[in-house]
């Protein structure tokens, strides 16, 4: 009941400390002299009596200690003292600070920049209200999902769209955006945007900040010409007018209404929506769609799979015959899988990484906590007989561990911060091959610092630290003190550094891991830059065209803006020769379908379905890819004239391999839809192969191309391609292709009528960026494996460094006794490099059961490959050897006399 | 010298300097102890780890106050003596003190019980 009064009391007693302690100390004084007066009076000599009084009173510093503790509030004092002191500890240090301090914020860093991202893509809900139930209604076959793109077509969605009682909505949208080329105003340019049914709006709930989406009735073959526009289109282009809505906006050579702003992170970058208006009747069999539908309420995933397997035997039985493939069947996936299908293997294997890098980081300032800790065992023992009892000691040490956690994790929020921006600078933003980070906005935009795994990686270095920080208090309240002040702080302590060995050889095993990942890796890279993509990329500028508006409505149009650009492009001093084709080399395109004249079919209705290029009769100059044989596309070959094409090696092999291929004739498309129908084509060439695309990374597969005349594509399947396919122009030049960029430029718009081009790259580029992907994993994994070899060999050297000092005596004696200089370097290293070896050991044989997971990233190696443990062996041994050579050669320093004089 | 003395606990020693200063008044920490190590008859010892913790506490509860003065033998010493709430809080004290001791005192000697 006295308690706030004394707690009052004790606060303000916090202030003139000084005078208190004066005061106290004189009190003591004088009690002690007046105990002193009684025994001298008692007749005692001054000295005895002074003797006796002391021993009687107890420790005048303990009684002081006692009354500090019960004056003024001594918690909040100490932890200021403590924190005080704990600074001028770490300050005295400054190595051993900086190491610890840097070495927490580099575990803490990495795994907040990459669990940030990651979580954004794996693990956060997606931008959509209640996504989980948004599903990806596709095709599949008995072999999985995993190896067929997940696309549609228009009459199996229409029918896939009739299981009502498990969808509550559906959409079908273009497979990717195209690009539309708005016009109008001063600044005609490209922007991405899809064809989309009104479904498309319910399904992913798009949120309409502006004026409304477009409706089922309006999404009707021959509806109205409207358009939805992103938030960003519509701030960048049109300045964010609220009058937008009702204008009309000149997309692709038609006047579109505006009738909604949408602000919403698309699967892809999207900036214009527009209603796809598919027939429900068509019989089209192109697979250029994706399908999506919002499950009903209380649906499960498994009642829409029973629901779409039944739909695909609905479909089976409407179109008896070819529409579907042998073996196909349908499903529903949940809409996460289909987007993050490729990049997840990746993006988990980086987690695993990272989350190494933090355990090693702990296992390193354990370590460097326990060597200091031996190093200050005397200093607690002198705090103890000074006074300071044994929780007084605890908070001391704890206090100190908490403030380089807390120092390391400000430092890793700061890390983690520029570590996002950093890893999304190097992020290859659609690196080659589609491996585009999803759901992280353009640029990363939609990626904030992840308070969560910073939260929780700070907790597990605080731990970490308190943990291996109070080992040596409570160790030390448990040896007698005069034991401990005795030992000289030089000996003892030999099962703490087994404790330390342990983590040492944990360590290396560690960065044997991670450098093991990194290797496989880099040699992944080495391979896939070896690659030879089939064509001359030196020199060469690409830039994208749509061909869109009233004059490429026929082919003799496009066919005149080839020659036109022929001539102007040609005319450009420094450009060699130009040529236009429909899809970039390495970055993929479309394929069609195909049969052969005089063969069975066997594939449904066909012989085979691969990659379709169409391309002006320059090409393979421009891009000085081979003819093997037969004879290249010259201008003769147009609409008209007999229906030829060019395949590449890898088809002619697969399908004739017994050479007989040119003159033989195929029939392409055919029942697709009626733009696709037209005559066989007779094979007049084999090319050499171009690499088309690294499909994920790691294919290795030459994919058969067939190459059509662009000028000899009958009009409908023209207009179709111009919508799907925007097309590219090659020019090869004589120099460093971008200094002509602009003057190409300026003849491209005048040769097709103004029409804008985008995506201007070198081919040098293209090729870099095809290897992208790889090389952006395998630099993130290599600087995680820097930092690994970096601990362990501190980690080492901090073990041998300590082992030499404590050692010092003994090995003075041997040297006194004959022990040469080089036999206790030896010895030295022998104990170094046996923990090395132990932990080589352990790591290969960890590593060897880990990197099977990363089969998915690797092209042409094993996830054994014994050239990258060998090497990663070599690597970390030398490291090791290195970091136990300095305190090697200072044990071979050390003066017999000194050391043994040392005591 | 002393090695058969009970070091005092710390419950009871607040209740014996009250009583002290009760008794004789204004007195600084030397007295104080050797006064209650005199009714003890020698019985206990007061180290002064354990009194000046102990003043402090009383101190700061607001039992006793203290204010600097001088010794009988012409010493500087620190004086303590009851406030009005120390007054009160010995006769608490005392009273709770001889109410346990009774209780305990009947479960020791059961068989006097009338």
């Amino acid at each position: 009941m006295r308690a706030p009064r004394a707690w009052l009391a004790r606060l303000g007693e916090i202030f003139d400390k000084p005078r208190r302690d004066r005061e106290l100390a004189a009190e003591l004084e004088s009690h002690l002299q007046m105990h002193i007066d009684d025994h001298v009076r008692a007749g005692m000599s001054a000295e005895e009596a002074r003797r006796q009084a002391l021993i009687r009173l107890g420790g005048m510093e303990q009684t002081k200690e006692a009354c500090r503790e019960r004056r003024g509030l001594p918690w909040l004092e100490s932890l200021s003292q403590d924190a005080r002191f704990g600074l001028r500890m770490l300050r005295k240090s400054p190595g051993f600070t900086a190491v610890a301090v840097l070495t927490l914020a580099l575990g803490i860093g990495a795994n907040t920049a990459i669990f940030s991202v990651v979580s954004k893509v794996l693990i956060d809900p997606m931008p959509y209200p209640q996504a989980n139930r948004i599903v990806m209604l596709r095709r599949v076959f008995p072999q999985g999902l995993s190896l067929s793109y997940p696309t549609v077509s228009i009459p199996k969605f229409m029918v896939w769209r009739e299981q009502t009682q498990v969808f509550q909505s559906t959409a079908i949208f273009d497979s990717g955006p195209l690009a539309l080329n708005v016009t109008g105003g001063n600044r005609p340019e490209q922007v991405p945007g899809i064809r989309a049914s009104a479904g498309y709006f319910k399904v992913f709930g798009v949120p309409i900040v502006l004026g409304r989406a477009y409706t089922a009735e309006e999404d009707k073959p021959g509806g109205p010409h409207v358009a939805v526009i992103s938030y960003g289109l519509w701030h960048e282009r049109y300045g964010g007018d609220p009058r937008i809505i009702g204008k009309t906006i000149e997309v692709g050579g038609s006047a579109d209404e505006v009738i909604g702003v949408a602000k919403f992170v698309a699967r892809f970058p999207t900036d214009i929506w527009l209603p796809l208006q598919a027939n429900p009747n068509s019989s089209d069999q192109a697979h250029d769609y994706l399908a999506v539908a919002r499950l009903g309420p209380g649906v499960t995933l498994a009642q829409a799979r029973i629901a779409m397997k039944l739909a695909a035997e609905q479909f089976r039985r409407k179109y008896s015959g070819p529409f579907m493939m042998p073996g196909e069947s349908a499903t529903a996936q949940p809409f996460r899988d289909s987007v993050t299908g490729n990049v997840r293997p990746a993006l988990l294997i980086l987690l695993g990484a990272v989350g190494f890098v933090l355990l090693l980081a702990c296992a390193n300032v354990a370590n460097l906590l326990l060597a200091r800790a031996t190093v200050r065992k005397r200093e607690i023992a002198i705090r103890s007989a000074l006074g300071a009892g044994r929780k007084r000691v605890i908070r001391q040490l704890l206090t100190e561990s908490v403030m380089l956690s807390v120092a390391g994790g400000v430092l890793g929020l700061i890390l983690g911060f520029a570590g996002i921006r950093m890893l999304l600078a190097q992020y290859p933003n659609n690196g080659g091959g589609g491996f585009d980070i999803p759901l992280i906005g353009s640029h990363g935009s939609e990626v904030t610092l992840d308070w969560r795994i910073l939260l929780f990686a700070i907790g597990v270095c605080l731990i970490t630290a308190i943990l291996f920080g109070l080992l040596p208090a409570i160790q030390a309240s448990q040896t007698p003190l005069s034991q401990s002040l005795n030992e000289g702080g030089s000996r003892g302590g030999t099962h703490r550094s087994r404790a330390r060995s342990v983590l040492v050889v944990s360590e290396v095993a560690f960065a044997v891991i991670l450098l093991a990942g990194a290797a496989l890796l880099i040699r992944t890279l080495s391979a896939l830059r070896a690659l030879r993509p089939g064509f001359d990329a030196h020199n060469v500028l690409m830039m994208r065209m749509t061909f869109s508006g009233r004059q490429y409505d026929k082919t003799g149009g496009l066919a005149a803006a080839i020659q036109e650009a022929e001539r102007r492009v040609g005319a450009v001093p420094g450009v060699q020769a130009v040529a236009m084709g429909c899809c970039v080399p390495l970055e993929g395109g479309s394929d069609l379908p195909f049969s052969i004249e005089g063969r069975a079919p066997t594939m449904g209705p066909y012989n085979g379905d691969d990659q379709w290029r169409f391309i002006s009769p320059e090409f393979f100059d421009v891009l000085h890819a081979p003819l093997l044989s037969g004879r290249p596309f010259t201008d003769a070959d147009v609409l008209g004239s007999e229906p030829v094409v060019i395949i590449n090696e890898a088809m002619a092999k697969t399908y004739w391999p017994k050479g007989d291929a040119i003159g033989q004739r195929m029939l392409i498309g055919h029942g697709l839809g009626p733009e696709f129908e037209e005559p066989p084509r007779t094979i007049v060439g084999i090319v050499g192969n171009m690499r088309e695309k690294f499909s994920g990374m790691t294919s290795s597969e030459i994919d058969p191309v067939m190459y059509v005349p662009a000028e000899q594509l009958g009009d409908p399947f023209m207009q179709w391609v111009r919508e799907m396919l925007s097309a590219t122009w090659f020019v090869r030049t004589e120099t460093a292709p971008f200094a002509f960029s602009m003057p190409i430029q300026n003849a491209l718009r005048e040769a097709t009528g103004g029409l804008p081009v985008a995506d201007v790259r070198s081919m040098d580029q293209v090729v870099a960026g095809s290897t992208a992907w790889s090389g952006f994993i395998g630099m993130l994994l290599s600087s995680f494996a820097a930092i690994a070899i970096c601990l362990a060999a501190i980690g080492i050297y901090g073990l041998m460094a300590y082992a030499v000092e404590q050692r010092k005596q003994e090995i003075g004696i041997r040297m006194a006794l004959g022990a040469q200089p080089r036999d206790v370097r030896g010895m030295i290293l022998k104990e170094g490099g046996a923990l090395t070896l132990a932990g080589i050991f352990v790591g290969v044989a960890a590593a060897l059961g880990l990197t099977r997971f990363m089969a998915t990233l690797l092209y042409g190696v094993k996830p054994w490959d014994p050239m990258a443990f060998g090497g990663v062996v070599i690597l970390l041994g030398a490291v090791a050897v290195f970091a136990a050579y300095v305190p090697a050669r200072r044990a071979m320093r050390v003066d017999p006399m000194v050391a043994l004089r040392h005591e | 010298m002393g090695g058969d003395k009970t070091d005092v606990w710390q419950g009871t020693l607040a209740l014996m300097v009250l009583k002290t200063l009760e008794t004789i008044g204004p007195m600084h920490g030397y007295g104080i102890a050797r006064r209650i190590e005199q009714i003890s008859g020698d019985r206990l010892a007061v180290n002064y780890g354990t009194l000046y913790p102990a003043l402090m506490k009383l101190e700061q509860e607001g039992f006793i106050q203290s204010e600097w003065g001088v010794s009988d033998n012409n010493r500087k010493a620190k004086f303590y003596k009851l406030t009005r709430a120390g007054r009160k809080q010995v006769e608490r004290e005392a009273r709770e003190w001889e109410n346990t001791t009774a209780i305990l005192a009947r479960f020791l000697s059961p068989e006097e019980q009338p």
